[in-house]
């Protein structure tokens, strides 16, 4: 049966390729290419500064296991909290396969949800692993062997992080069960949801406590001087507890040719997964009982009706009527409320917002941590502190290109299910536009511009530098919020309302090369401004990006005129 | 009320409905029937603005569907036959939603909302979140959504499915009674042809995009040459078997 589901995926394959075939095979070529580009660039990035340690005779190991230890640590984090968001929703979700629960074979719905959570771990793993230990191979040499057994443990490295993921929910969930009893209520995606963001938010900030504490340069005056090499037992002992300290290892061995070692180090990490796929057997006893429990929820069939009435008329008397918008009282009020209110209320989004809220809060303390580090060693400079500002310009674009498409982009492509409500009413398109540009703005800028002022703050930079910096910033988010937004609602995705699979359609590639490429741009035009007091070029980048948000929202409020997306057979 | 002359309607190569004219009074209940795929449904969302035509015109209230949009849908009342709404929404939160849109002042909308939560006994459940209601609860908010505005045109596609026996009789009071109110009139495309029978004053049949035969109930046994008591499913087949 699993090979029949898998059978229709394929099938959906070629039934998704059967319309519109070029702009979709445009879409896939933009794809491949995007991968092609980015694996060429760890390509030569890895090579090059791989090469550089290597010139370094004392720090031959040191360097790169220092190297390794926080990529794999970085990489696996992201793997694994990535991999328990899709858990929680893959896992316990009644979707179209949801029939195969009624049949003997219901289990195959656990066997296809660890394919696809394990599946989405591993490609971004490869694409970014290939090249790189494509590049080691040149580098170190060893060919083939040190290949193959490289990208043996990055598929470990995948298959041990998302199934650490996936036993973690299903041992909460079964947790949360037997807690409940027979009693229903616990046992809610809520509940399981909080709790694992507690523990995982927990677990993140041990973590991000002891890197925080770590003092980079005694990791590196750790052995004698007079050795050929220094020792990396400091950099063994600040990261042994670290899950990812094996894959590490595995790849100090391989450069060292040491391969008796680096395949024992394989085979460890290969019965670790093993433990990790007999604890998901195990936990898959409690299956069935915990999909059933987690598809009741709240479910509300009744009305005031018969027995109801008393409970209705309590539950009236309690909450007293609510008018709606509370704030902003007119259509597009009521708009710009609306997706407050089912973005912030949606489980799944809001776990994806705190998740890539909380990269961008790390990666901003990162730029501190560096700030504060060069501080204490006597290193800080204006230099740094601009390379600093720049690296904030440059995170802001990022995580504001990431929000934009997955939240911006989709926007008007998810309202399109309920087209019944936006396309029935008196309200223009355009007026939809300019209400989700104002909310989807206004998010975006107090995330962004927040950002922005604490790492002003605790720089010390002089007010007129704060007030660039801020201006940069608030100019960027506004200009790629736009360029998404109305992206999205020209070019409104007529077969899909799911924004993850909007934000892979060719409006969404396109968007991700321009934004990024205009985030380039723009953080290096300000990086030249504060190095080197280029100011004309500065302004003339504000000018034209607001020159650009202008024209946009103009051009696309001229277009929504005769254009509205909420009308069926656009396509 | 509504006047529909000669509109097309395509997919592609699928002709979905064929130079379809016919007039809805006021103080009509006008049913459409007829099989799936006989363009009942797309007939309704060229009405609500959901589907642009491709030939023909269609006014409500003199107000031409295309030319102008805002004024005809705010003289219409929607009812679609998938209430999909926003899950995080709850359900008294999109009654005030779909009444701001049409710009219905909030104390207006206070008062009802409370009003009309009662007509289908929803009150305690109204500040649950629509992911959680049921196929009939859904169908019922939405039904009480597009009165809200207090519409002049009521479109209705598949009024009663998912809806208790209880609930489909005060579907039907609600129709008969808003039609019954001067100036205002109901469209509704159904399946379920005793409750087209029961509430209709005059009904279509859709066969394969056309109008195969309009009128009231004696007026279509005539036209299918059928006893003075056959019951419309007797006509709706011989009518159908001839079309």
């Amino acid at each position: 049966m699993l090979l029949l589901l898998f059978k229709y995926s394929g099938l959906g394959f070629r039934r998704y390729m059967g319309t519109r075939t070029v702009a979709k095979a445009i879409t896939i070529a933009l794809f491949m290419l995007l991968v092609v580009a980015i694996a060429v660039g760890i390509f030569f990035f890895v090579r090059a500064g791989f090469t550089l340690m290597q010139h370094e005779a004392y720090g031959r190991e040191t360097l790169p296991l220092y190297t390794y230890e926080v990529f794999f640590l970085v990489l696996g984090y992201l793997m694994f909290v990535s991999a328990v968001i899709s858990a929680l929703f893959t896992l316990f979700r009644a979707g179209a396969n949801e029939w195969v629960a009624a049949t003997p074979n219901y289990k195959i719905l656990l066997v296809g949800s660890i394919l696809r959570i394990f599946e989405s771990s591993l490609w971004p793993l490869l694409v970014i692993g290939l090249p790189a230990v494509i590049a080691l191979a040149g580098v170190y040499g060893g060919g083939a062997a040190a290949v193959l057994s490289a990208l043996v443990g990055l598929v470990l490295l995948a298959a041990g992080a998302s199934g650490s993921a996936i036993v973690f929910i299903m041992a909460l969930a079964a947790l949360f069960y037997v807690a409940q009893g027979a009693k229903a209520g616990l046992l809610q995606m809520k509940w399981l949801a909080l709790a694992a963001a507690a523990l995982v938010g927990g677990a993140t900030y041990f973590m991000a406590r002891r890197i925080a504490d770590m003092d980079i340069v005694r990791l590196f005056v750790s052995g004698p001087l007079a050795a050929a090499q220094a020792d990396v037992s400091g950099i063994t002992a600040a990261f042994w507890y670290v899950p990812t300290h094996g894959m590490a290892l595995i790849m100090l061995a391989l450069q060292d040719h040491a391969w008796l070692l680096a395949w024992s180090y394989l085979a460890a990490l290969a019965l670790a997964v093993a433990v990790v796929g007999v604890l998901i057997w195990l936990l898959s006893f409690a299956y069935l009982p915990v999909w059933q429990r987690l598809q009741e929820q709240d479910f509300e069939a009744r009305t005031a009706l018969g027995d109801d009435a008393d409970a209705a008329a309590r539950t009236a008397a309690n909450e007293p009527p609510r008018a709606f918008p509370r704030y902003f009282r007119s259509p597009i009020g009521a708009i710009f409320e609306k997706e407050a209110v089912t973005t912030f209320r949606s489980l799944r989004d809001l776990l994806w917002i705190l998740f890539m809220l909380g990269l961008w809060i790390i990666q901003s303390a990162l730029n501190l941590f560096l700030h504060r580090n060069s501080a204490e060693y006597g290193v800080s400079t204006a230099t740094i502190v601009a390379a600093i500002q720049s690296l904030q310009v440059a995170t802001t674009v990022f995580f504001t290109s990431t929000f934009s498409l997955r939240f911006a982009l989709p926007s008007f492509s998810v309202d399109r299910r309920m087209r019944w409500i936006l396309g029935t009413a008196p309200i223009s398109p355009r007026a939809v536009f300019f209400s989700k540009l104002a909310f989807y703005s206004a998010v975006f800028l107090v995330f962004g511009l927040g950002l922005g002022i604490a790492n002003a703050s605790i720089l010390g930079v002089p007010i007129v530098q704060v007030g660039l910096f801020l201006a940069t910033i608030a100019v960027m988010v506004l200009a790629i919020t736009t360029f998404g937004l109305a992206l999205g609602a020209r070019f409104p995705n007529t077969e899909s309302d799911d924004p993850e699979i909007v934000s892979t359609s060719l409006p969404g590639l396109g968007f991700t090369f321009l934004s990024l490429g205009y985030g380039a741009l723009g953080t290096w035009i300000f990086y030249q401004a504060l190095l080197v007091g280029a100011l004309a070029p500065l302004a003339a980048f504000v000018a034209l990006s607001a020159l650009f948000i202008i024209a946009a929202a103009a051009t696309l409020s001229q277009d929504l005129g005769t254009f509205n997306p909420f009308v069926e057979d656009i396509g | 009320m509504l006047n529909v002359q000669s509109l097309s309607k395509s997919f592609g190569d699928l002709d979905a409905v064929k130079g379809v004219s016919f007039e809805v009074k006021d103080g009509e209940v006008f049913c459409l029937i007829g099989p799936n795929g006989a363009g009942k449904t797309t007939i309704i969302k060229s009405i609500a603005g959901l589907l642009r035509p491709d030939g023909g015109t269609v006014t409500v209230g003199g107000k031409d569907v295309v030319t102008s949009p805002r004024e005809t849908k705010a003289m219409i009342g929607y009812i679609p036959d998938d209430p999909s709404a926003w899950p995080g929404m709850t359900g008294e939160q999109f009654l005030h939603f779909v009444g701001s849109l049409f710009d219905v002042p909030e104390a207006e909308r206070m008062e009802a909302v409370r009003d009309l939560l009662g007509t289908f006994r929803l009150e305690g459940i109204e500040k649950h979140y629509f992911e959680t209601y049921s196929r009939g609860n859904k169908q019922k908010f939405s039904i009480l959504a597009a009165l809200l505005h207090k519409p002049k045109l009521l479109l209705v596609d598949e009024p009663i499915v998912g809806l208790d026996p209880l609930s489909a009789r005060t579907a039907k009071g609600l129709f008969t009674k808003f039609a019954g109110e001067g100036g205002h009139a109901a469209l509704i495309a159904t399946h379920t042809l005793s409750f087209a029978q029961e509430i209709a004053t005059r009904i279509g049949i859709m066969s394969r995009g056309r109008l195969a035969a309009v009128g009231t109930m004696d007026e279509l046994r005539a036209q299918a040459h059928c006893a003075h008591d056959a019951s419309l499913e007797d006509v709706y087949v011989a009518i159908a078997e001839r079309s």
